[in-house]
């Protein structure tokens, strides 16, 4: 998927989860957070570092892609130049926080959400159809013409006849409480065709066509 | 579909235009409960095949009814739930152009058959499960070809039924062929949903004739102004069935496109009943497009009305964040409409009488 186009519309309310011990601040409860993240960040290296070296017999590895859970879904961190080695086992406690997932990180609560493909693409907006995901009663598609932007300008260089996106709008809460209505697009970015696919569709056609029995 | 229950008498032709839901479909009783089926689509308030729900609601059995199955081409708003009738009447003979089996046509659907997990269907992904059904079924696939006899047969009204194949002719398959070559993906491309080129050239049309009784289904044919291909060349040919035909579904949704002149003077009859499916995401019918075939037939009629585009009620927070960007979310297409014409049967054959259900309107109404 490429990268989220995160539009917010408008701020609705700053709620509070009472049972965690975060201050009240929104300023001092993101710093809080980040605190916390950068503590697990260590953690979770060492983690890699100890995967890496068991699964690869201690090879050095660099550019090794982790999902980083902490700053949000659909999103990945780069952990370069991995060096150090730490064979040693991480106390059960400290494992415990890598693995436990933070209490305050962003998350998005789809409200709606569509799968889309795209009809045409204008200059300043591209006209889709939609396929509903959430409403299970809805029947057939729909059809929207979409501002371009709503995407950031990354997505929009993927638009064109056919490119498949989901759609979902719903709220973001931050890492601080803070809740906000978003509408989001992810143009999708599927495998590209390999030659091995093409070599099993070429395959499958020569079947299927030996096996049809014209009149 | 609300439809009036009763089947036409065993002596009676019918013709049931139904559409667009998504798409278009026409099933024809040829006598004594013998049904063909030309092109699919869906119910969307069920999901189901409008021809199988069509013959569901007249007592008709779709295994034992449906006598021939015409695929006209394989876009995707001619053949959603095709494959579930073909699965339905196995011992339905079934008909489409030679190029929908050729291996390149076939590789380029297996290809895109990747994209099943996607809740965006294509036209694709439903030929591919057909072909695969009918490749695995021991039965044979009538060629449709230009002047070809697909389908005979005789009913109790004493008269001979003959289903016939216009095209596509062998230039429109060469175009075909280019076109397939566009269509298949190229290594290193990222995967996306299949799109057809434009024009159209694989459209197979069908006549037929109930004894000196012709109905003309113009299927999605464009005009070229190519005598070889489009519908010039089924106008100049001298192998097609003789004869003028009383109903004529207009080709392309009444698109300009699709609009040759000697084909209403050289193929129909005076002022014949000229029946049509909207298609909105081309604004198909244009009012251009309406004032023409009007001018040609007051007798035309369509299967809905497209002027009105309906929005679903949505949650609060999702209406106000589309009012904030300024979007607006319509019904892709109006919902199933059926255009159904009978005559009078053995007493009167010449006589038709039109029936307008579900949203179905004349055509200076839409």
């Amino acid at each position: 998927m490429s990268t989220a186009s995160l539009i917010p519309h408008s701020v609705s309310n700053h709620d509070q989860d009472e049972d965690l011990t975060v201050p009240s601040d929104p300023y001092a409860a993101d710093l809080y957070t980040r605190n916390i993240d950068s503590e697990a960040r260590k953690f979770q290296t060492r983690a890699v570092n100890r995967y890496v070296n068991t699964s690869k017999d201690g090879a050095l590895f660099s550019n090794t892609q982790t999902q980083d859970a902490h700053v949000g879904h659909m999103t990945t961190n780069t952990t370069n130049q991995i060096k150090e080695f730490d064979t040693n086992p991480l106390p059960d406690d400290l494992a415990k926080r890598i693995t436990r997932t933070p209490k305050r990180v962003a998350t998005f609560f789809p409200i709606q959400e569509w799968d889309g493909y795209v009809l045409e693409v204008n200059s300043r907006s591209f006209r889709a159809r939609l396929v509903d995901i959430t409403n299970s009663e809805s029947k057939g598609e729909e059809e929207a013409e979409i501002p371009l932007s709503e995407l950031d300008e990354d997505s929009q260089n993927l638009l064109q006849e056919g490119r498949l996106f989901r759609w979902s709008i719903g709220y973001q809460k931050s890492p601080s409480g803070q809740k906000i209505r978003v509408s989001r697009i992810i143009v999708r970015r599927l495998p590209a065709w390999q030659s091995e696919d093409l070599k099993a569709a070429y395959s499958e056609a020569a079947e299927i066509s030996q096996a049809l029995k014209w009149e | 579909m609300g439809i009036t229950a009763n089947p036409p008498n065993s002596d009676q032709l019918e013709i049931a235009l139904i559409g667009p839901g998504h798409g278009e479909c026409v099933v024809v009783h040829l006598g004594d409960s013998q049904w063909i089926v030309v092109d699919s689509c869906i119910d969307k308030t069920t999901g189901k095949p409008a021809a199988i729900q069509y013959l569901d609601s007249i007592g008709q059995r779709p295994s034992e009814v449906v006598r021939l199955i015409l695929v006209t081409h394989w876009h995707d708003d001619h053949i959603r739930g095709l494959a579930q009738i073909v699965e339905e009447c196995p011992n339905a003979k079934f008909c489409m152009s030679s190029a929908m089996g050729a291996e390149e046509f076939l590789a380029v659907v297996s290809a895109y058959d990747v994209l099943r997990f996607s809740n965006c269907t294509s036209g694709v992904r439903e030929i591919h499960e057909v072909i695969k059904l009918r490749s695995n079924n021991s039965a044979t696939v009538t060629h449709a070809a230009p002047n070809r006899l697909a389908y005979k047969t005789t009913a109790s009204h004493g008269l001979s039924c003959e289903v016939w194949t216009l095209s596509p002719a062998d230039a429109q398959i060469s175009k075909f062929h280019e076109e397939i070559g566009g269509l298949i993906p190229e290594v290193g491309r990222t995967m996306q949903r299949c799109v057809p080129q434009r024009p159209n050239h694989l459209a197979t049309v069908a006549w037929i004739n109930v004894g000196a009784t012709a109905i003309l289904l113009g299927s999605d044919l464009e005009e070229t102004k190519d005598n070889r291909t489009g519908w010039s060349v089924i106008v100049e040919s001298n192998e097609r069935p003789l004869g003028k035909a009383e109903i004529f579904k207009v080709p392309h949704h009444g698109s300009e496109n699709a609009h040759n002149e000697d084909v209403w003077t050289e193929m129909l009859g005076d002022k014949p009943y000229s029946i049509l499916t909207p298609y909105r995401r081309s604004n198909l019918p244009r009012p251009s497009d309406i004032e023409r075939v009007l001018r040609m037939s007051d007798r035309s009629f369509s299967t809905a009305k497209v002027a009105t585009k309906r929005t679903q009620k949505r949650d609060a927070a999702v209406s106000k964040t589309l009012r904030e960007m300024g979007v607006t979310i319509v019904e892709s297409e109006p919902s199933l409409g059926v255009i159904r014409l009978r005559n009078g049967g053995s007493r009167d054959f010449g006589s038709w009488s039109v029936e307008l259900l579900d949203g179905a309107c004349h055509l200076a109404e839409v």
